[in-house]
């Protein structure tokens, strides 16, 4: 057996000791996560919440986007259990509505960023020419204040759920790339990576199968925060009149419609923004435990 | 040192051209321009033809780039369309407002999320962690704006105790100063202080794990001796490394609070100008905030080498 | 100064000047509980910024509210918007209209000092020519100093509206020193003639005024009267504090740190009708609701489609939810009651039809096919989005497939100056029903008319409106064009909007107008 061969083998039966050592970590992993109270009641608000926005239109008592010039800004009632909007429009139903809309924006921003951070980070980090150029412009997109740059492209982009998502992703895309890129340094430097390289592993190969089946866990926690911010932001836009345009509603645009009418009727802004609260709560505290579970310090002290 | 802050501050300035280019194609891309600002809603197709070459807004953006980095390389930024002074006056005149929020919000979210962190980490794993972390969640979970109003309501209106909104310069009058800002500070510091406490909380409960701070308590330190001398003053390094990420979130969150509070801030400013098509003033305004940001976030790293030698050894 | 830190400072002033008013009515024989009292300060909230301090040089509102306390004009509007002088004598009009001389008041101080003279005015006018954000002026010929104190403009074209544009508070012909002619549009040094000068102006936080202690009052009046009159400025200071969020400035009332809201949200003020220290002061005749439809893009270029949207309507869910419970379902292109009022004429077959059958049939006859209706609006003014809102339901319940595009101002003005890419545009008249028929019908004429395509007929009917010769002749003239409106269907007039205002209860004196006048209003006892 000539010497080469031998690395060949060594070098299979290394691998393979890497996925079955990649298995049972999954499946430690998954253990973990139903045994995470602080995830479990995370998730557990996220289902029941995905599940309303999935079912609106069996749910909503009414046309979310019905005027009524009768019942103009009328308390909660058993007709209207979250009262109504200066159009006369159920909250409830448009609460509902817009937990859709929000969900969406969130959920859109997150894969984005995931997307875009994942190729922008590994590029930085596999890439060394590209190093330095990358994350100076990412650092200048990081310097552009979010909600600033955010309005700049709403103004530019014209208002829809879309422009919303976009000005979104653009934040948050720096910060994500970030956190690829750190994850990515350290896997690459790691000996598996190494032994890979050294047996001739192509580089899409290296790329996909080891980096960033490495970087994927700190990635999905990342995902999980821009998705809770991205919900908080979407109010913000709508608070500063670039958010999704009526009528459809939103979360946010909804609490933004009711700051006006804080004292005259509380429940406008007060119902949609108790959900966005436990929306964003069962984010964090989903990602929370993610983080708890990843990271390696964390693990020991539960 | 000196050579690190150099290069630093060297390795700004792509991160601050970057920022100036992006504003040109965002200007670019925004339709409309300040003529119909200056015009009003009657005005003819010719009287904003006017404005426009007045300002000279019709030339190709190129050339307006050009001319504007001419400018910017002797120190000038122009002037507004709208607002009868130049640019850096019209950024500088706002900046002590917008200073006084980020700095005073930053101060009481440390203070905040740093206890609510020390809490949930000395209590660790009892309901009062737990409460602790909740508790500076809900913080990150409500909308900053809404918040603002309903403190303005609670403390303005129903105690009367502070006023509404409106801004006291502190040179003029401290005690005015401290009770203009603190209902903005404190929503801004609302919304922030949950990412401290946490990042609090976890490196606490790693130093608090380690060999010294079990040697002190063995030594027989009082517990609270232990914590604040030992612990915290390790735990700082996450903390101005969150404060320097916060820096640029706080400017960002300036923008929503000054309009609740009716605080003459950059963050209007820029947003105003956005909205008026005031070019000059959106370049300028936002190549003053990034440099601010840039320049927090040197300070950080350079407190950051001071507060942990092995990170300044590894440069 | 700012206004918060001077706010403790303000209260012990405010004892002082309530001690010292105390001492002179111990000396002086009083007068009713009503006595005036002068001195202290007042803070008047408005939501934005006013774009420019220059009176003649901008349109907007916001600058208008303030510059109209600060600057006077020859001519300018009465309580019943009859132009009467100001700084004017009078005026003599030639036989055929041709000359118009205006002797000037004598002794009348500017903020800096000087007396105002016939060169000033003459500056004044030539610089409204340049720099004037409307046309108004548009037929003086030439302007002559023809003594120290008269000047005489010369007409290109008899114009018997002349002095109603003259008086017009949209974007005043006020007099400044002669000084500031060559100045930039913006840039004057912010003299007047007025009851108050500018002392100090912070974007985004404040305007301050000082009482102007030379002022001059005009003695040939009893009182203030519309712009002019004898106006008298009881409050050392003012301050227009600018506060964008409406919830904050009804806070700051509330609380006392302000006096006067020069726009209160309507269900704010409904909860605070029975509060004791709040008065409130409601204007029904504040502006025109409007739907502005394209007449040059599909498919409101075809005016069957345009009849349909019309006949759709209904106007009292609009304009009742637009806003927000202030309104009067009126179709006529004046208000009730006005000079100009011609009731239902044309309007009483279309106006709040709600009538879903007719417009089918209409959309049907139009060949319409569901192309996209696009509504531009803005979010800037609250009615000009909710407006958009509920049209469009509407409209989507007869068939019409509309979409709203919400932009901020500058898009909106963009987009509307295209000819294609949009058909409707939800847009308030304030000043221009105040001002009367001309300033409506000169909006949808012209060089641009709102609705992009010309219609023929109405041009020749403002031809008609501007030289008729009296009153009684354009009142007919009127007639016609409000009929002409309901043919042509190019702007669809929703409804009368009101503006509901609020002070605090010890603000005495203060009565609800185009501007907030802040003269002959004081703080009682």
């Amino acid at each position: 057996m000539s010497a080469e061969a031998l690395d060949i083998d060594q070098g299979k039966s290394l691998r393979g000791e890497m996925t079955s050592a990649r298995r049972r970590r999954t499946l430690k992993f998954v253990r973990e996560l139903a045994d995470h109270p602080s995830f479990l009641i995370g998730a557990t608000i996220l289902a029941i919440l995905t599940l309303i926005a999935v079912l609106a239109p069996w749910i909503a008592p009414y046309d979310p986007n019905k005027n009524n010039y009768r019942d103009v800004l009328m308390g909660p009632s058993s007709q209207f259990w979250f009262g109504t909007d200066g159009y006369g429009r159920d909250i409830l139903s448009r609460v509902i509505y817009g937990l859709r809309v929000s969900l969406m924006i969130g959920l859109l921003v997150a894969i984005l960023t995931g997307i875009f951070g994942t190729i922008l980070g590994t590029a930085a980090s596999y890439v060394r020419w590209l190093d330095g150029l990358l994350m100076r412009t990412l650092d200048g997109l990081m310097a552009f204040p979010g909600v600033l740059l955010a309005i700049a492209l709403a103004s530019a982009l014209g208002p829809s759920e879309m422009t919303v998502i976009i000005a979104l992703t653009v934040t948050y895309t720096p910060r994500t790339a970030r956190v690829v890129r750190a994850a990515v340094l350290v896997v690459q430097g790691m000996q598996y990576v190494e032994a890979a390289k050294a047996v001739g592993a192509g580089h899409g190969r290296i790329i996909f199968r080891y980096i960033l089946g490495n970087a994927l866990s700190p990635l999905i926690v990342q995902m999980t925060f821009v998705f809770a911010v991205s919900i908080i932001a979407e109010a913000i836009m709508s608070f500063l009149g670039v958010g999704p345009p009526p009528p459809a509603p939103s979360l946010g645009n909804i609490i933004a419609d009711g700051r006006t009418y804080i004292q005259e009727a509380w429940w406008v802004a007060v119902f949609p923004g108790i959900v966005i609260a436990v929306a964003v709560l069962g984010l964090n505290l989903m990602g929370d435990g993610l983080r708890d579970i990843i990271d390696p310090r964390h693990r020991s002290e539960r | 040192m000196l050579l690190f802050i150099a290069r630093r501050l060297l390795s700004a300035i792509p991160v601050l051209f970057v920022v100036s280019l992006m504003t040109f194609v965002i200007m670019w891309l925004v339709p409309g321009d300040v003529s119909a600002e200056i015009g009003g809603t009657d005005a003819t197709p010719e009287q904003i033809q006017q404005i426009r070459e007045q300002l000279g807004i019709d030339r190709p953006l190129l050339e307006r780039a050009v001319n504007w980095y001419g400018n910017l390389l002797r120190g000038d930024l122009g002037h507004s369309y709208l607002l009868n002074r130049s640019v850096v006056d019209a950024v500088l005149e706002r900046l002590p407002v917008t200073l006084s929020l980020a700095g005073l919000s930053l101060v009481l979210a440390t203070i905040m999320g740093t206890l609510l962190g020390i809490l949930a980490a000395v209590r660790h794993n009892s309901w009062v962690d737990q409460g602790s972390m909740v508790a500076a969640l809900i913080g990150l979970s409500i909308p900053d704006f809404w918040f603002g109003l309903v403190l303005i309501i609670l403390f303005g209106v129903t105690l009367g105790w502070l006023p509404t909104g409106g801004f006291v310069p502190i040179t003029e009058d401290v005690l005015g100063w401290v009770r203009c800002m603190t209902l903005p500070a404190l929503t801004l510091a609302f919304t922030q202080m949950g990412v401290i406490a946490r990042m609090t909380r976890s490196s606490m409960l790693d130093v608090l794990d380690q060999d010294f701070v079990r040697t002190a308590r063995a030594k027989g330190m009082r517990a609270r001796t232990v914590i604040f001398k030992h612990a915290l003053r390790n735990a700082l390094v996450p903390i101005v490394t969150v404060v320097g990420v916060t820096a640029g979130v706080l400017l960002s969150g300036a923008v929503v609070i000054e309009s609740v509070f009716s605080l003459p801030g950059v963050g209007r400013l820029i947003v105003g100008s956005i909205q008026r098509r005031d070019f000059p003033v959106i370049q300028g305004g936002l190549l003053v905030t990034a440099s601010i940001f840039v320049f927090v976030n040197i300070v950080v790293d350079m407190l950051y080498g001071w507060l942990d030698p092995r990170v300044r050894d590894e440069r | 100064m700012t206004m918060l830190g001077t706010k403790r400072l303000t209260s012990f002033l405010r004892t002082l000047t309530m001690t010292s008013v105390l001492a002179l009515a111990a000396v002086l024989p009083t007068g009713s509980a009503w006595a005036q009292v002068a001195g202290g300060e007042l803070v008047v909230v408005q939501g934005s910024n006013p774009p420019s301090l220059d009176a003649m040089a901008t349109s907007s509102g916001a600058s208008r509210n303030i510059n109209l306390n600060v600057y006077e004009t020859l001519y300018g509007f009465d309580e019943n918007v009859v132009p009467m002088p100001i700084l004017a004598e009078g005026v003599n009009i030639s036989e055929d209209g041709l000359t118009y001389v205006f002797p000037l008041r004598q002794g009348v101080k500017f903020h800096n000092g000087d007396e105002m003279k016939a060169t000033d005015v003459k500056a004044s006018l030539e610089r409204y020519l340049k720099v004037g954000a409307t046309p108004n002026l548009e037929p003086i010929e030439k302007i002559e100093v023809t003594g120290d104190y008269e000047v005489t403009l010369t007409m290109k074209r008899v114009t018997p509206t002349f002095l109603e544009a003259f008086s017009n508070p949209r974007s005043p012909a006020v007099i400044i020193p002669e000084e500031d002619i060559n100045a930039e549009a913006g840039k004057t040094s912010l003299v007047g003639t007025g009851p108050y000068k500018i002392t100090e102006y912070v974007p985004d936080s404040h305007v301050t005024l000082e009482k102007f202690a030379d002022y001059t009052q005009d003695t040939r009046y009893a009182g203030p009267d519309g712009f002019g009159g004898k106006k008298t400025a009881y409050f050392d200071k003012v301050t227009f504090r600018i506060m964008p969020e409406p919830g904050a400035q009804v806070a700051a009332l509330e609380a006392g740190e302000v006096d006067i809201l020069d726009q209160i949200p309507v269900p704010a003020a409904r909860r605070l009708a029975n509060d004791a220290n709040i008065k409130l002061y409601e204007n029904l005749q504040w502006a025109f609701g409007t739907l502005i439809l394209n007449a040059n893009e599909p498919p409101t270029d075809n005016v069957k489609f345009r009849e349909a949207v019309q006949v759709a309507l209904n106007m009292e869910e609009i304009v009742g939810i637009a806003s927000e419970g202030l309104f009067a379902a009126n179709g006529g292109w004046a208000y009730p009651g006005t000079p100009y009022d011609v009731g239902d004429v044309g309007a009483a077959d279309y106006y709040n039809k709600h009538d879903a059958e007719k417009a089918k049939a209409l959309l049907a006859e139009a060949g319409y096919n569901n192309e996209p209706f696009t509504i531009i609006t803005d979010n800037t003014i609250p009615f000009h989005g909710r407006a958009a809102v509920v049209i469009a339901e509407q409209l989507k319940a007869v068939g019409i497939n509309v979409v709203i595009n919400q932009v901020d101002f500058p898009t909106v003005l963009n987009l509307r100056m295209q000819d294609t890419g949009w058909n409707g545009w939800t847009l308030t008249m304030g000043i221009e029903p105040y001002l009367g028929p001309v300033a409506i019908v000169s909006t949808l004429t012209g060089k641009r008319p709102h609705f992009v395509k010309h219609d023929p007929e109405l041009e020749a009917l403002y031809q008609e409106l501007i030289t008729g010769a009296t009153p009684e002749a354009r009142k007919a003239t009127f007639e016609k064009v409000q009929k002409r409106l309901y043919e042509y269907f190019g702007i669809i007039k929703l409804g009368d909007t009101g503006q509901m205002q609020a002070s605090r209860a010890n603000i005495e004196g203060f009565k609800t107008f185009r501007i907030p006048r802040v003269y002959d209003i004081w703080r009682a006892n």
